[in-house]
């Protein structure tokens, strides 16, 4: 589908065009604030404590004139200041891209995971396992185990062998040993079964205290955990997809699995996925809220905007505005991401569209 | 049928071993001992850590613990590590504590939702519609903890209610109204936050239901025969569509574990949710493992009874 028709059709639904331009104010916020606030010097500092100033409303004048010129918008605290004399404003600028990044991040780990494990469920469905790649997968995810207890070089080793292995493979005498009671299908659904198991926010809060804090943690954490979903979309167009015509002219002409898979297979899978990362994206921030209320969320120095709000509900009473502007930032961006991932939906939609 | 069955728990038994090493490794493979928790406590010298690990077999390779771990977990022995009491009875007072919010919120959530959804599919586009869609979208997008300081801070104020806690401390000697009353009060606001994002949630998905249903052939024939509107709702719909929420059903079981982290923890609420997260903050693995042990077990009961009730209610499953 040309971008041009999904623009028509986004435009012809007001909610979703809405969602789409908050949206789009988001991140020009949040790129707005990788200029002003990052880097070691920068034009607004949300690091920067000022005890005399604490708990300024919104719009106070700075009390010191020289301190205002250089460090403020107009000489004022636009969204006031916290506990600590540290300027809103700037804060919720940092948090802007900080919650967006951890976002993003996230759940394009999840989807990279979920699109290769639903790819291979989807495509090799019906083959047994053959005993080289159960060991190769073993050995990744024995690395992997061995990376996060902090046994880097050997966990390295292993992962960058197996994964060498798996992709640039060639013989195909090692690959006829077979296990033959279970198909890759079953095997990979019942992992992600397991994974099921387990009730997401509380898996992912167990593994968030038991990691050091960090904001890269979080990312990882709350990607592992929800790729579960996304796998089981493109398994589910994948199984469609394989019986199909183009699929099988392409194999016919030798294509590799890999071009199969990713060319031509994958951008009319991705509808679906697109969609649930959407609102993947959304309940990442939630998700980062609600850790953060915890007291488990994004370490300092990141402001985010769910530990700005979970610092600001100390002083719900004496300085509401500490609550009111993180919890509605978040609560319209969110909805931004959930309208438009609604939207997305019946955009993509086949049926629909024809 | 009897086949189906043995081979459904057969798949899930073997599911839940798995689950058990998982949630195992997660815990013992991560970084930092629960040894480490206080490292500054002068009282904790290198010769109580060794007792510790002696103790609590820490000093074991890790099959051994993990063999040990779900012995004790099957025998009933198994003991906390923060204060040595017996994990099963921990949980089953904390347990206890939960059914009431749990029940009430499963209530409020089940009962709303549905007429809203039914409602909203059948006026599809009006003005409830409407109003519905947007207030669901409301209540998915908001972060849930920020909801309920805005509710906290409302109910106080207009009904000048305590909410925080089971009951308020201090109202043992005034009447059994009173008592009562207070109960309810501690009781209802924190089952209404846990319901909103559940109302929102539930009543989409039974309007999307309602909606793929009316669109179907026997629907038009319904009205074609000239049926009355209220016979093609409830008669020839909305039994179609509700098939879908015994899955559904089967679902909310394991919310009882996981699903009140945030909310206990705002409320003070003396619940599971709230257990899990103190053992958690204080290592206090023996109780971490369990809860989540019994939430996979929760999942894998709440998947089985859904298969179950899908045999009776669906008569297009013929075994």
């Amino acid at each position: 589908m040309k971008i041009s028709e999904g623009l028509r059709l986004i435009r012809g639904d007001w909610v979703g065009f809405l969602g789409l331009c908050l949206f789009l104010c988001f991140l020009g916020v949040s790129i707005l604030g990788i200029f002003l606030t990052g880097g070691p010097n920068p034009t607004l500092d949300p690091r920067k404590v000022r005890l005399h100033e604490k708990l300024k409303p919104p719009m106070a004048k700075a009390s010191s004139e020289t301190l205002a010129k250089e460090h403020l918008p107009f000489g004022r605290f636009i969204l006031g200041t916290d506990d600590l004399g540290r300027d809103v404003f700037a804060r919720m600028l940092q948090g802007a891209y900080v919650s967006m990044s951890v976002g993003f991040v996230s759940v394009g780990i999840s989807v990279l995971i979920g699109i290769i494990i639903g790819g291979i469920s989807g495509y090799y469905g019906d083959r047994n396992i053959g005993l080289i790649n159960l060991i190769a997968i073993l050995l990744l995810a024995v690395g992997f185990i061995l990376i996060s207890t902090s046994q880097i070089t050997l966990g390295l080793f292993l992962f960058l062998v197996a994964a060498l292995f798996l992709i640039f493979r060639k013989t195909k005498r090692l690959s006829q040993i077979e296990i033959g009671f279970i198909d890759v299908d079953s095997f990979i659904m019942r992992i992600v079964d397991i994974m099921l198991c387990f009730p997401s926010f509380f898996l992912i809060l167990t593994v968030v205290a038991i990691v050091p804090p960090s904001i890269y943690n979080i990312m990882i954490v709350i990607g592992l955990t929800s790729w579960m979903g996304t796998a089981r979309f493109v398994r589910a167009e994948f199984l469609a997809l394989r019986e199909l015509d183009f699929v099988k002219a392409a194999k016919l002409l030798g294509l590799s699995d890999m071009k199969i898979i990713f060319v031509h297979m994958l951008p009319n899978a991705i509808g679906p996925v697109l969609v649930s990362a959407t609102l993947g994206v959304a309940s990442a921030i939630l998700v980062e809220a609600g850790l953060s209320f915890l007291g488990l969320g994004v370490p300092p120095p990141h402001a985010t905007w769910g530990n700005i709000l979970a610092d600001g509900k100390n002083y719900l009473f004496d300085a509401p505005w500490l609550t009111f502007i993180p919890g509605f930032s978040i609560m319209l961006v969110v909805l931004s991401f959930n309208l438009f991932g609604e939207t997305l939906r019946d955009v993509v939609n086949p049926k629909l569209n024809a | 049928m009897f086949k189906f069955i043995s081979k459904n728990l057969y798949h899930r038994t073997i599911t839940l071993f798995f689950v058990s090493i998982v949630s195992f490794l997660v815990i013992y493979l991560a970084p930092g001992k629960p040894t480490q928790v206080d490292p500054l406590n002068p009282k904790f010298t290198p010769e109580l850590v060794e007792r510790m690990r002696k103790e609590f077999n820490l000093d074991k390779p890790i099959y051994i613990q993990y063999l040990v771990f779900y012995k004790d977990l099957f025998s009933g022995k198994l003991r906390s590590w923060k204060d040595n009491q017996s994990v099963m009875k921990k949980i089953k007072d904390r347990f206890l504590n939960s059914l009431p919010l749990f029940i009430l919120g499963t209530l409020i959530t089940w009962t709303i939702s549905f007429p809203i959804g039914i409602y909203s599919a059948i006026k599809r586009g009006g003005f409830v519609d409407k109003t519905v869609s947007f207030l669901s979208y409301f209540f998915i997008s908001i972060p849930g903890f920020f909801f309920a300081y805005i509710l906290i801070v409302f109910v106080v104020k207009v009904f000048e209610v305590p909410v925080i806690g089971m009951n308020t401390f201090g109202l043992e000697e005034t009447n059994a109204f009173t008592r009562f009353m207070d109960r309810v009060w501690h009781l209802v606001i924190p089952s209404f936050l846990g319901a909103t994002g559940g109302i929102a949630i539930l009543s989409r998905y039974v309007r999307s239901q309602m909606l793929e249903v009316l669109q179907n052939e026997y629907i038009r024939t319904a009205w074609a025969k000239g049926l009355a509107p209220d016979e093609v709702y409830y008669r020839h719909a909305l039994r179609n569509a509700l098939l879908p929420f015994i899955t559904m059903f089967g679902m909310i079981i394991p919310g009882l574990v996981g699903g009140s982290v945030i909310i206990e923890s705002i409320f003070s609420w003396p619940g599971l949710g709230r257990l899990a997260y103190e053992a958690i903050m204080a290592r206090d693995y023996p109780v971490v493992l369990t809860l989540n042990f019994i939430s996979a077990c929760l999942v894998l009961l709440g998947t089985f009874l859904s298969d179950i009730l899908y045999l009776f209610a669906d008569p297009r499953i013929r075994l």
